[in-house]
């Protein structure tokens, strides 16, 4: 216990490093599934079969592989990022097919009358999306987001074999340094984690309650 | 019925697996080891102690690196083969053991502690670096190798990085927790460091120019400079020693006096000096550093101490 309280600093450095990198890769990793929950469900041939075909690529591969594009084929041609940029691109990219499918399946409890309707009134497809149907579909998959977001989380542990000082990283430099107390650093390190996941999933209880429509 | 038939058939299949296990693991043994250290024919040892075990079983479970050459590695063929290998090997020598009667296990950084606190290995040569937190839950018997940190850099060093004070304001690529990364945060805290979990990732990343230097012990860049030589190039300025020993279970005073009887002898007989010609001197010839001659080995600490 001593250990981890005369750490307490190194343990912040490393928890914001990855309350950084989860905000930061799901915010991207959102707006990117929404988009592409969109092209899957859009009536053009060449939009859906893109999306489709980048959801079934990037979901089949390991999140490790990801990371290890992001890493070391990128800087090979000429991309030069710090390695917590590539950690927050290798995280979206992975983590928008995740919430894309969510998404789609929140779309799909929608029924196509209302698609009908609002295209019959005149709205494009493009508006029908945003002011008909997304606003309804993603309150109805919000327990399935907040699922991913916290597997998310989790996976951020990957980035500290990939460049990025995080909980992971801290957590093994203090057990090497503190070999007497690796118990209680391991646990340390997963009360942080637990730190960000516990409240999420309480916070999407109350929006669950809030947003909820009446059927 | 049908499913007495279908136990049948698995049962066949899980026996016939276990056959080939074994006649798998059988064949594996009688691979005759090349090196030539001698075993003690009828060694005798104080009763009840840790030296008098092991002989009266007639096997040892010694914990080795599989995966860093020079020092812990396996050949084409499944055979372990290194520098700590072939020390491994004379000190179960000495206990009337031959090398077929070794049982190999890999030891890597993370599980060198808990297999010795857990008895799952009797001992470890695992290019295993003293240290004073290790020292309270395990014990060491040496040192028998220096291996001390040192710098790669870019073939033809780009950034002019001549010693570890050239690293401020560079980015140094280290392992994640380790004491070369403590070591560069401790004195050279200007250098940016980036944390890779293995070896091979800083390399990767210091040859397409993400990072400027690579710290670490200097047997792990001889081993990437022997897989690419015209990579790296090795700065040649030590800072930092890393004395490996044989890790023992902790307090086992008697038998960390018997291995550094051992690693004496190996010294005075040729033995180590053979160990790393065969070893170290081949792998430093195929890099064509200039300066392959063997160092003095470091001084043996008093067992007292380190099983204190």
């Amino acid at each position: 216990m001593s250990a981890v309280l005369a750490n307490l600093e190194i343990f912040w450095e490393g928890f914001e490093a990855t309350l950084a990198l989860t905000l930061l890769s799901t915010i991207a990793a959102l707006v990117l599934g929404i988009l592409l929950a969109a092209f899957r469900v859009s009536p053009v041939p060449v939009l859906s079969g893109a999306a489709a075909t980048y959801v079934e690529v990037v979901r089949n591969t390991p999140l490790t592989i990801v990371f290890f594009f992001a890493a070391f084929v990128l800087p090979q041609v000429g991309v030069k990022f710090s390695y917590f940029a590539f950690a927050v691109l290798a995280m979206s990219v992975y983590y928008a097919s995740f919430f894309c499918e969510v998404i789609r399946s929140g779309i799909n409890t929608m029924p196509i009358g209302q698609l009908e309707a609002a295209r019959s009134i005149g709205l494009t497809f493009t508006k029908s999306m945003r002011l008909i149907v997304m606003p309804q579909a993603l309150r109805t998959v919000v327990p399935p987001l907040i699922n991913v977001f916290i597997q998310l989380t989790k996976s951020t542990s990957i980035a500290s074999a990939f460049g990025v000082v995080e909980l992971l990283s801290v957590m093994a430099r203090l057990a090497n340094q503190e070999s007497q107390a690796v118990i209680a650093i391991l646990i340390a390190t997963a009360v942080f984690y637990l730190v960000i996941t516990i409240p999420s999933g309480i916070i999407a209880g109350h929006i669950e309650r809030r947003v909820a429509i009446a059927r | 019925m049908k499913i007495q038939k279908w136990g049948a058939v698995l049962l066949g299949a899980a026996l016939a697996t276990s056959l080939a296990a074994c006649s798998g693991s059988a064949t594996g043994n009688e691979t005759k080891s090349d090196s030539a250290s001698s075993v003690a024919s009828h060694p005798s040892f104080p009763a009840g102690s840790t030296m008098a075990k092991l002989a009266k079983a007639g096997t040892v479970r010694i914990g080795v690196k599989f995966d860093q050459p020079p020092y812990g590695s396996k050949d084409l063929s499944g055979k372990e083969q290194g520098f700590d290998v072939d020390i491994a090997k004379a000190i179960a020598g000495g206990l009337g053991i031959a090398p077929d009667k070794i049982q190999w296990v890999e030891t890597v950084a993370a599980n060198r502690e808990p297999f010795l606190q857990q008895g799952k290995v009797d001992f470890i040569v695992a290019a295993y670096g003293i240290t004073d937190s290790r020292k309270q839950v395990v014990s060491f018997a040496g040192p028998y190798f220096n291996d001390p940190q040192d710098l790669a850099v870019k073939k033809g060093n780009p950034e002019n990085i001549k010693g570890p004070k050239d690293t401020a304001g560079k980015k140094v690529c280290a392992i994640t927790g380790s004491a070369v990364a403590q070591e560069m945060r401790e004195h050279y805290p200007k250098a940016q460091l980036v944390q890779f979990d293995v070896q091979t990732k800083c390399a990767a990343a210091l040859k397409d120019g993400s990072v400027d230097a690579w710290t670490s012990d200097t047997g792990n860049i001889w081993g990437a400079m022997a897989k690419d030589p015209s990579a790296f190039d090795l700065v040649g300025k030590p800072f930092r020693d890393d004395l490996y020993a044989v890790g023992i279970p902790k307090g086992d005073t008697q038998f960390c006096g018997y291995i550094e009887k051992t690693i004496k002898k190996l010294e005075s007989d040729g033995s180590y000096k053979k160990a790393w010609n065969e070893n170290i001197k081949t792998l430093l010839d195929k890099i064509g550093l200039k300066d392959s001659s063997m160092p003095t080995p470091p001084s043996l600490q008093s067992c007292t101490a380190l099983t204190k």
